[in-house]
């Protein structure tokens, strides 16, 4: 037998034949299969469990499921993760938590100081000290006190996160009474069904009450009900698994954390239904008075569970606070567990008494047959005890106060519907006078709330509404339910409350909290308010109530009386704070699932992958996920030598790049021409067939959206270029155009960039390459010139040859089908190895393009320039008002303002590259820039370092030096005109 | 995650889709004011109510259409139905 000494030897549902051993806060424990870690604790009387988070005040477990509000904990070893409530976590083999907020350990916690200086940590303490001369100064070291858990570093072996998606007709949330029988009328009408439920085993609150259903413990009718559903194919059951988002068109986001499936650790869901049925419950909430955080003070419910569930009755001489008959049903429970017969070992547990808010006669059926003295009309004005409870000081209604020893306090202050996800779903809700809580009110989604979830806080009348609700809303739905028999629950007491913000008489500076999590207390609820934070979303923000891990499901609505009380409102004037998912807190793997990395957006390669592996280039990932070569290294040289290396090839001998990736569209149809006109600002209409022309298009703002060549292959027929990073984009304002705009026109946009791959060979001696490989097509210049396109045969292979060049030297793009480029490319490399050829990277482009200025996306064009602000005004036809974009560079263009113009820049580093983004400031001071280096290289033909940049009025500053700042650094740069290699560009055409 | 009408395939879930902002009425023709032209392009109603808008089935079937979302419930409509 396990030393457990607050366990009864009998009862509970926890498999006593399964011991299990499990480490807290260094120290082994042993609890039971079917144990939470709360529970666990309890069982071995660790009360105190936790720190809290600002005060580091001694803390113990107060609920027993996702309301917990106080014993954080983090796990270690493989699924380490922080911030589980310890009320959540399932005792398994190996398990190894610690508690948060405390260091060492809680039961000597050197922050505990903070009690000490607690008058001086007021509401908004951090917002008032921490602002000179800034909050970041401060943030480290604060963000160290608060605590909380670090988060998990590494990948949970042998275990994955996945998602699935569902689609039904009923989806009830909920494994209560009413959300099974629910989900029972639902799938006896045929619906498809799904229920879900965030406790492990179904039955909400009946598990933890002694009530019947059709004269037999409600369990038996659980057990029968579930029978039922996981019977029927169409029925989805998801135990442990919560629904804490509930999203546009029914769809709530659930995560399982229990799938039959060993490997998977978590399965998120996204489930969307014709009907949402929600039967969340209601959460047990707090009373307010000094010290109302000792360990050994814990919610009636809570207690509750831990007696039914887990066979842990967590103190020997017990008291209970209330201020409603709910309670009352603990004590029932209790006396009828027959604890002294059960407990021998411990000295056994007595019920020292109830003490009641409500005045006697308020005090209806629920104290029939109960021996004990019941405080009528009495309040609590103070907890007693250091690390754990010890006395209560009771206050009588004629204001006399009695002290009464006891180790364990079951607090009740009513019962908060949770409205949770039906809020999220933007419902709006009601205060009920009589619950003093809110209510749903009015859904703007189709789904309905049941039981007391619904206020329905009587079994025998939630289960008849129940059966209402759902047989008239899957009736709207076009089911038919058959003949059904109500099921028939033991009359129990009616819930009756009266509310108890807070109790009487309580002195400034007493620590009542309002917010246990938080550490909030009564008195930062009135300093709020006193300092002018007197609406609820102000008071939140200011005190951080209900800003917790736990969002306050057991102190909001007490926040909200205080305030309405404060201000001798109704609390149904001071209105909620905005619930937001998720309900409880969740791991981002489920939200992921196998969407990480590359199975986002996976990568895009193009035949030559492997070559360029083969040969050890260093892949870059290029626009749009392509995977391209960056440089290919060599040997006994650093990056900078290979990339001059290959530089040097194409400006004096010859190199190919793969330059499949580049975006191609064959554009067709009667209106192609017309079409290609629409988008480019430039004239197409006096292009030959055969040959192509750059242009520039633009959005309908009047920024460049992206470049490139266009080739007329025959009427009304182009093969449209475009930049590679950009392809998906031009792509949609294509697709849109011609679908919205042009809806009647008929023209044809097929995307084609991976139907065409192409090694481009250029350099001096590409001509010679390209014939040494044997090609049908005249490749002489005055027949082949530049900017023309020729289908034919190379190397044996069918090619589509263009004249077009992005490196200022004479190019010849190879076109081939995909199944052929690999070989193209290996024929090249190798009839152009006598020439010298060298396999060119993306780092040598970007060279090469510098030093002949020609533009690339996301460098010089960024979505703020105009083709006139890069020295191409020239591209803007004279003719072509309605082209894409022409009207708003014309409006923004007439104010005159200075733009910032393309120049070339030399640094005068000695050679030192400049940081691409480094910005130009005026005389280089600190002030708004006047500029950017949008790119800095190493030319090989001038043997210096060259950049482009932006420049205000940069034309006209041609021949001046201007300052860049790289940080504290000052760097003189000379601007020139934005070319630095053949201006004329006699080598591309030769 | 909003669920779509989408005109060919019916209701599929939003991340098939792409939103491309306000439906815009007829692209004016060259000859329209500077300040027409400005707020044809930049000034988007933004009622609490319904917004016209447009979306493409991009990973679907590739088909642009409009609908009516409202901005505070997104209830969604077809832009023939009426705001009731």
């Amino acid at each position: 037998m396990t030393h457990n000494p607050f366990r009864s030897e009998t009862g509970g549902r926890i498999d006593r034949n399964s011991p299990i051993e499990f480490e807290f806060n260094g120290r082994i424990y042993t609890g039971y299969q079917g144990d939470t870690l709360a529970s666990a604790l309890l069982a071995n009387g660790v009360f105190l469990t936790a720190r809290s988070f600002k005060y580091h005040r001694p803390r113990g477990v107060m609920g027993a499921g996702v309301e917990e509000p106080s014993c954080l904990v983090e796990l270690l070893g493989a699924d380490a993760g922080g911030n589980h409530a310890a009320t959540t976590v399932r005792l398994r083999p190996s398990l190894r938590a610690k508690s948060v907020n405390c260091w060492p350990s809680p039961n000597f916690d050197l922050m505990s100081i903070n009690q000490l200086f607690a008058r001086f940590l007021p509401a908004g303490f951090y917002y008032k000290t921490f602002m000179w001369p800034n909050w970041h100064l401060f943030e480290p070291s604060i963000r160290q006190a608060a605590g909380l858990a670090t988060a998990p570093n590494d990948q949970i072996p042998d275990q994955h996160f996945e998602t699935r998606y569902w689609y039904g007709d009923a989806l009830v949330v909920g494994g209560g009474p009413c959300g099974l029988l629910a989900a029972l009328i639902a799938s006896r009408s045929g619906a498809r069904v799904m229920i879900v439920d965030d406790q492990p085993h179904p039955g909400g609150y009946l598990r933890a009450s002694q009530t019947e259903i059709d004269s037999k413990p409600a369990m038996e009718w659980v057990a029968a009900v579930i029978a039922e559903l996981d019977a029927n194919p169409e029925v989805t059951r998801l135990q442990d698994a919560t629904a804490w988002g509930y999203r546009e068109s029914n769809l709530l986001m659930i995560t399982e954390r229990s799938p039959a499936e060993s490997h998977v650790f978590q399965r998120g869901w996204k489930a969307r239904a014709g009907q949402v049925i929600l039967a969340t419950g209601a959460i047990e909430r707090n009373l307010v008075f000094k010290n109302n955080d000792l360990p050994g003070i814990m919610l009636a419910s809570a207690v509750q569970t831990y007696l039914h569930e887990f066979g842990v009755i967590p103190g020997r001489r017990a008291m209970i606070f209330t201020n409603n008959s709910s309670a009352y049903a603990l004590v029932h429970d209790l006396l009828a567990h027959d604890l002294q017969a059960r407990n021998p070992q411990a000295a056994g547990t007595v019920i020292a008494g109830i003490i009641d808010s409500r005045p006697a006669d308020a005090i209806g059926a629920e104290k029939d047959g109960l021996e004990i003295p019941i405080y009528a009309a009495h309040q609590i004005t103070a907890a007693h005890g250091g690390k754990h409870l010890r006395t209560l000081s009771i206050r009588a209604e004629d204001g006399s106060i009695k002290l009464v020893d006891c180790d364990l306090l079951a607090v009740s202050g009513g019962w908060n519907p949770a409205v949770h996800l039906f809020s999220q779903a933007r419902g709006t809700l009601a205060y009920d006078d009589e619950l003093a809580s809110f209510v749903p009110d009015k859904p703007t989604q189709r789904l309905a709330c049941v039981g007391a979830a619904a206020g329905k806080m009587n079994l025998a009348s939630a289960l008849a509404d129940t059966v209402s609700t759902i047989t008239a809303s899957l009736g709207e739905d076009g089911f038919e339910i058959p003949a059904f028999t109500m099921p028939i629950s033991a009359a129990s007491p009616d819930y009756h409350l009266h509310p108890l913000w807070h109790v009487d008489g309580m002195k400034p500076g007493d620590k009542a909290f309002v917010d246990i999590q938080n550490d909030v207390t009564l008195d930062d609820i009135g300093l709020a308010m006193r300092e002018g934070f007197d609406t609820v979303e102000h008071v939140k923000r200011y005190t951080t109530a209900g800003m917790g891990i736990d969002q306050g499901k057991t102190g909001n609505v007490n926040v909200i009386g205080n305030i309405a009380e404060a201000s001798a409102k109704s609390p149904g004037d001071i209105g909620t704070t905005t619930f937001r998912s998720p309900f409880t807190p969740v791991d981002f793997g489920s939200i992921a699932g196998h969407r990480n990395g590359a199975t986002v957006l996976p990568f895009r390669h193009t035949p030559i992958t492997q070559w360029n592996r083969d040969h050890g280039a260093v892949m870059y990932e290029a626009g749009a996920r392509w995977q391209r070569p960056g440089y290919f290294p060599i040997e006994g040289g650093d990056m900078q030598d290979a990339i001059n290396t290959e530089a040097e090839a194409v400006r004096y001998g010859v190199g190919v790049y793969d330059g499949s990736p580049l975006g191609k569209f064959d554009i067709s149809g009667r209106d192609a021409a017309a079409f290609i006109d629409l988008l480019y600002t430039n004239d197409f209409g006096d292009l030959e067939i055969g040959m192509g022309r750059y242009g520039i298009m633009l959005t309908d703002d009047g920024m460049i959206l992206d470049d490139g060549v266009t080739f007329k292959l025959a009427e009304n027929h182009y093969l449209m270029s475009t930049s590679t990073g950009f392809a998906d984009l031009v792509y949609r304002h294509m697709d849109y155009l011609s679908q919205v705009e042009c809806s009647g026109w008929q023209v044809w946009i097929t995307p084609v960039t991976s139907q065409w791959c192409n090694a481009t060979i250029c350099g001096p001696k590409a001509r010679d390459v390209v014939a040494a490989l044997g090609t049908s097509i005249d490749m002489r210049n005055e027949a082949f010139p530049f900017m023309a396109m020729r289908d034919g045969i190379v190397a044996d292979m069918p090619a589509r040859v263009c004249r077009v060049s992005f490196t200022g030297e004479v190019s010849f793009e190879i076109n081939v089908w995909p199944r052929h480029a690999e070989a193209m490319w290996r024929r090249i490399m190798e009839i152009g190895a006598p020439f010298g050829i060298m396999p060119v990277g993306s780092e040598t482009s970007h060279v090469l393009r510098v030093e002949k200025g020609f533009l690339s996306l996301g460098h010089e064009v960024d979505a703020t320039a105009d083709p006139y602000d890069l020295g191409m005004g020239w591209i803007m036809s004279r003719t072509k008002m309605h082209a894409i974009g022409r009207r708003s560079v014309d409006i923004r263009r007439s104010s005159g303002k200075p733009r910032r113009e393309l120049v070339g820049l030399i640094p005068e580093t000695n050679g030192e590259l400049v940081p691409e983004g480094a910005p130009i400031t005026p005389n280089g001071e600190r002030v708004a820039s006047e500029g950017f280096v949008s790119a800095c290289v190493w030319s090989v033909v001038n043997k210096q370092a060259i950049a482009l940049g932006l420049l205000t009025n940069g034309r006209a500053r041609i021949g001046k030096t201007i300052i860049i700042r790289d940080r504290e650094r000052m760097i003189k740069a000379v601007v020139t005109k934005p070319c630095f290699h053949d201006p004329k560009g006699a080598r591309l055409r030769g | 995650m909003l669920s779509l009408p989408c005109p060919f395939c019916g209701q599929r879930d939003e991340t098939e889709f792409l939103n491309a902002g306000p439906a815009k009425s007829a692209r004016p023709n060259t000859d329209v004011t500077d300040s027409k032209w400005v707020e044809w392009l930049t000034v988007p109603a933004n009622p609490i109510g319904y917004v016209e808008e447009k979306w493409w089935h991009a990973r679907g079937c590739g088909k642009w259409f409009t609908i009516k979302r409202h901005t505070v419930t997104h209830e969604i409509k077809m832009p023939d139905e009426d705001d009731e």
